[in-house]
């Protein structure tokens, strides 16, 4: 799972007392992690960037939800998930039923890219369903059942996005399999 | 510990490094700014003048003294005498002048009633001009001479009136 961010509890106190300048300190502690997460789902640094807007202003709009004493971070992660996912279902519901096209990744020239670069260059090449199941699963540390959950899906069409999107990275990383070992 | 390399290295992967945008969008989103000029105490001042307003304006636009609504009603029932009298019955030219007198009264009342719809004395005057109407209508003898007497009197009394009052063109 991603690293908890700590956060000074007064600060959280003083945002459910709609204190906006406590609100914007918690920004500033948590937006590049939030922001990674959904930039890692959507591969589209804009769109990222307007999806993490919104979570800021819905997550201040329900801070009376918080219970009292509550970690801030994970609750604020899941509002930004949930609104991307739930952009992503809205984009298209064909996307839910996206077939892998194997040659599609096949024109990618990652030698070409530094290691960590040529991950995200992969990562950023599968289609944005199962990009989103895969980084969900393995970085978020979400279950199967509550990833079909947010997309509305069954627990099968979850493992099956998921095995997909991890054979899919494997084939496209092979020839570079030390960088990831 | 997850041991997949594919895990690990997606774990590894290290935070955007895009600078933080600036807050500016989501201050103007969660706290506009007319909202936020206005001060606690300006909120408070501001109030207090939104209800003595609501007051002022219940208590003028409120419920008419009594004395207003007992003639209202009073009125109303006359009104209502009236209509179950309504049905022609034989009139002397007297009685008939009398009644077209009293009711041109009524009609001059109304206008003035128009103006001042809550003004007591002409809805008192407004009620003992339909209750003298209403005596006529019903045929009592002894109220009915008296009143063509009065009213007689009254039109007499006012010259501009009395050139207009002679009977005998009515019939």
């Amino acid at each position: 799972m991603s690293a908890f961010i700590d956060i000074d509890p007064d600060w959280i106190r003083r945002a459910r007392a709609r204190d906006v300048a406590a609100w914007e300190q918690i920004y500033t502690r948590t937006w590049t992690a939030l922001y990674t997460t959904i930039v890692r789902i959507v591969a589209d640094p804009s769109e990222a960037e307007d999806l993490a807007q919104d979570s800021y202003v819905l997550a201040w709009q329900r801070l009376y939800q918080l219970d009292v004493g509550a970690a801030l971070w994970p609750w604020l992660k899941q509002i930004g998930v949930h609104l991307t996912l739930s952009r992503l279902r809205s984009r298209a519901r064909l996307e839910l039923t996206e077939t892998f096209d194997d040659d599609a990744l096949g024109t990618i020239e990652l030698e070409a890219v530094p290691d960590q670069a040529r991950l995200l260059t992969a990562l950023y090449s599968l289609k944005p369903v199962a990009r989103a199941v895969l980084w969900l699963y393995e970085v978020e540390g979400y279950t199967h059942e509550e990833i079909a959950a947010e997309l509305e899906r069954t627990v099968s069409f979850s493992k099956s996005q998921l095995s997909r999107a991890r054979a899919k990275l494997r084939a496209l990383l092979e020839p570079n399999r030390e960088v990831i070992a | 510990m997850n041991h997949d390399p594919l895990n690990q290295a997606l774990h590894a992967l290290e935070p955007d490094s895009r600078p933080i945008p600036s807050f500016a969008p989501i201050r103007a989103r969660i706290d506009p700014p007319s909202r936020a000029r206005l001060k606690p105490w300006r909120w408070a001042f501001a109030a207090s003048i939104v209800v003595a307003v609501g007051v002022l304006i219940m208590a003028l636009a409120g419920s008419p003294p009594p004395r207003v609504l007992e003639l209202e009603a009073a009125n109303r029932e006359l009104d209502y005498a009236l209509d179950l009298l309504g049905a022609p019955r034989e009139r002397t030219p007297e009685v008939l002048l009398a009644q077209i007198e009293l009711r041109r009264q009524l009609e001059t009342l109304g206008g003035a009633l128009k103006t001042a719809p809550q003004s007591e004395p002409l809805l008192a005057e407004r009620v003992a001009l339909k209750r003298d109407l209403l005596k006529l209508s019903a045929g009592d003898p002894v109220a009915e001479s008296a009143l063509v007497d009065a009213v007689a009197q009254a039109v007499l009394a006012q010259p501009d009136r009395a050139a207009e009052s002679a009977p005998v063109d009515l019939f």
